[in-house]
């Protein structure tokens, strides 16, 4: 009984992230690869973090893999500037009253959390840092080389 | 002449690198007035650059001081957190100051040496209305100077030592940087000299982010030596003035304190700051062109003239409370803060600053600080012949009792997203006991209170580039 | 016993938000800190001139700190 509480522990503790998200419904990405990726017209770092998730999206897109970008601004104009300057090549999902947020575990923006086909987070990536690009991709590639594209 | 005056510019070096430095870091990350997004890529994640250049303008009222200084500031931001910052000021003092003695209903003389030893060179009007003396041959004195300056103040006015003038310059650098898990760690270094004198500013700090972000501990440790090298060498404490070259010629002193920082993001829009500084002093910190007056016990009168003595030591504490507050249009700043030191000051001082953002570009900022302080144990406005001769005497001012008020304004104007220019135009009055319990005689119907009033203006260019 | 824990567990996760820090606001709330108005700091050459002009007038000096606030990105 108490091993069988264990090994349900970590999938039941799990599952109320995966599975609520107000304004974003995770569950229509199962079997895909998703890049989820909090970000804010006021954090600059996310400035660097764009072209990279542009390029993802396209090198990865085809291997069943979406990058998710939920904007946290308060202000809709200030994200509508930034994008303007930083075009997306991906899915943006607004998020002002912080209510998807709030889901996730945060100690710094931008924050991106990567899950598996299975639905499950599996990587968190806190802060974006150019130098750790190699990192970042070796972490995604990971969960596509895992089950069957859809 | 105060050589106070001095000795705080000169100190400008370090205290700008130790607070430029990872205030820099931290203007780096933040935009523009109301909007989010200001400046280009400037900020963690991106090498840039940044020119500060400042010009200041300081003016007391009744033909007192003033003081011009430009100062220049290049930082240097690595993508990984490492900066460079280079930092250079000059500046050039002018006009009268309070020589300390009181005002008497007579005029009075005060001799001082002349300033090149030994020469015969004649006083122009340049020198403030001074004329050059022959000295009396001082008994017992193996080298005398044959030539002295005096001045001569008229009756119930406060005595003042006008023709002054000098001229300073400082340079400073430092580095910071993230180190292993620790936020950042860095040191300044400082120079600054002028004719009289030289201050050597160091200074080391640590500090951590951790909470998400929320909470910043820091540690500043800094350090100061000065020589103090006046015209004429140091006189001794508390005896006649007078126009003969002193020695010793210089004197130092050093200065070791620091400062522990706590910064809390309270909610989203309050900031919170605390920090408590310490200060140990010693060495040589009399003013040495400053004097107090001994007067007649009878009637007040100043008979003498006596170089001024300040203790050796000083040990000094504060504590300082900041609040900012958001509330969309406009941004509140509170602060407080109390200091004490073993001399006997004890002050108070309250600022409050408005920030209200007109458009994206434009803002306004007015703004007040009340001050309060009580004298050092030393201070007397006057020395009285044939009382006991305290082991230490100041009439400055500066360590007397009385409140200040500064109110002005400063306006900011944004001209790119990589480029700002601010202006600020301040008020600053001092007022205190004109007429002291202590005064008799003819003291009574002098002004006894020899506190300032200033104007003053800063403007500033802020510019950041790859 | 043994089973306590991981239930307790499990019931705080369901209706607690998850927080990594414990006082202040989460990470994607600090836009107001990210703003210039809002650092410790902006204008350090203002601060050091009125900090030397009032030490060189008065008796009192120092206290000011520098570090911390901010949006904390990176």
């Amino acid at each position: 009984m108490r091993r069988l509480i264990n090994l349900l522990l970590p999938l039941v503790l799990l599952a109320p992230i995966s599975a609520h998200a107000d304004g974003l419904d995770l569950s229509s990405y199962k079997g895909k690869v998703v890049y989820l990726d909090f970000w804010a017209s006021w954090c600059i770092p996310c400035r660097l973090s764009f072209p990279f998730m542009n390029q993802l999206q396209q090198m990865y897109g085809s291997r069943g893999f979406v990058v998710v970008a939920v904007d946290v601004d308060k202000d809709r104009a200030a994200a509508a500037d930034f994008l303007r300057q930083q075009p997306a090549g991906f899915k943006i999902v607004y998020d002002p009253a912080g209510q998807i947020a709030s889901q996730y575990k945060f100690r710094d923006m931008p924050t991106t959390v990567l899950i598996g086909r299975d639905g499950r987070q599996r990587f968190v990536h806190d802060g974006f840092f150019p130098a750790q690009e190699g990192d970042y991709t070796a972490h995604l590639e990971s969960l596509l080389r895992e089950g069957a594209q859809p | 002449m105060s050589v106070s005056f001095r000795e705080s510019l000169a100190r400008i070096s370090v205290s700008l690198l130790a607070g430029a430095l990872p205030a820099a870091g931290a203007r780096a990350q933040s935009y523009g007035y109301g909007e989010p997004l200001r400046n280009d890529n400037f900020g963690p994640g991106f090498n840039y650059s940044q020119i500060d250049a400042a010009l200041l303008v300081y003016q007391e009222g009744g033909g007192r001081v003033m003081a011009i200084e430009p100062t220049l500031d290049l930082s240097v931001h690595a993508a990984d957190g490492r900066a460079l910052t280079l930092s250079a000021a000059a500046d050039a003092v002018s006009g009268a100051t309070p020589n300390g003695a009181v005002p008497s209903d007579k005029p009075q003389n005060f001799v001082t040496p002349l300033k090149a030893a030994g020469s015969s060179t004649t006083v122009t009007s340049a020198s403030g209305g001074s004329t050059v003396i022959q000295l009396p041959p001082t008994p017992g004195q193996a080298a005398t100077a044959a030539l002295g300056r005096q001045y001569t103040v008229a009756a119930n006015t406060l005595p003042v030592d006008k023709g002054f003038h000098d001229h300073r310059a400082a340079l400073g650098g430092g580095w910071t940087q993230p180190v292993g898990g620790i936020t950042d760690m860095g040191f300044t270094l400082g120079y600054s000299r002028e004719t009289d004198y030289q201050a050597i500013t160091t200074s080391g700090h640590v500090d951590q982010t951790f909470n998400a972000g929320n909470t910043n501990v820091s540690l500043a440790l800094n350090g100061e030596f000065d020589s103090s090298f006046p015209f004429g060498g140091i006189p001794a404490p508390l005896t006649p003035m007078n126009a003969q070259f002193k020695t010793p010629t210089s004197r130092n002193k050093t200065q070791a304190g620091f400062v522990l920082g706590l910064t809390e993001v309270m909610t989203r829009r309050w900031l919170l700051s605390l920090n408590y500084a310490f200060d140990n002093q010693s060495g040589y910190q009399s003013d040495p062109y400053r004097i107090i007056s001994l007067v007649d016990p009878l009637n007040g009168e100043p008979v003498q003239s006596l170089y001024e003595g300040r203790p050796t030591k000083r040990t000094s504490q504060s504590i300082y409370w900041d609040n900012k507050i958001d509330w969309g249009p406009a941004v509140t700043d509170l602060s407080a803060r109390y200091y004490t030191d073993s001399w006997g000051v004890r002050s108070s001082t309250v600022e409050l600053d408005q920030r209200i953002n007109l458009t994206p570009s434009i803002y306004i900022e007015p703004s007040v600080r009340w001050y309060d302080q009580k004298a050092a144990s030393f201070f007397r406005y006057f020395l009285v012949q044939g009382q006991p001769m305290p082991a230490y005497a100041s009439s400055d001012m500066r360590l007397g009792s009385f409140h200040a008020l500064t109110y002005g304004a400063k306006f900011g104007l944004s001209l790119s997203k990589r480029s700002e220019i601010y202006l600020k135009a301040e008020y600053y009055h001092q007022g205190g006991a004109a007429h002291p319990a202590v005064a008799f005689g003819q003291l009574r119907q002098q002004d006894l209170f020899a506190g300032t009033n200033a104007a003053i203006a800063f403007i500033g260019y802020s510019w950041d580039f790859h | 016993m043994k089973w306590i824990l991981p239930i307790l567990a499990l019931a705080l996760s369901a209706c607690a938000p998850l927080k990594d820090n414990f006082l202040g606001p989460q990470p994607y709330e600090k836009d107001l800190m990210a703003r210039k108005e809002m650092q410790v700091d902006a204008y350090p050459f203002l601060t050091q001139a009125e900090e030397h002009i009032y030490f060189s007038k008065e008796a009192s000096s120092g206290g000011r700190g520098f570090a911390g606030g901010g949006c904390g990105c990176n």
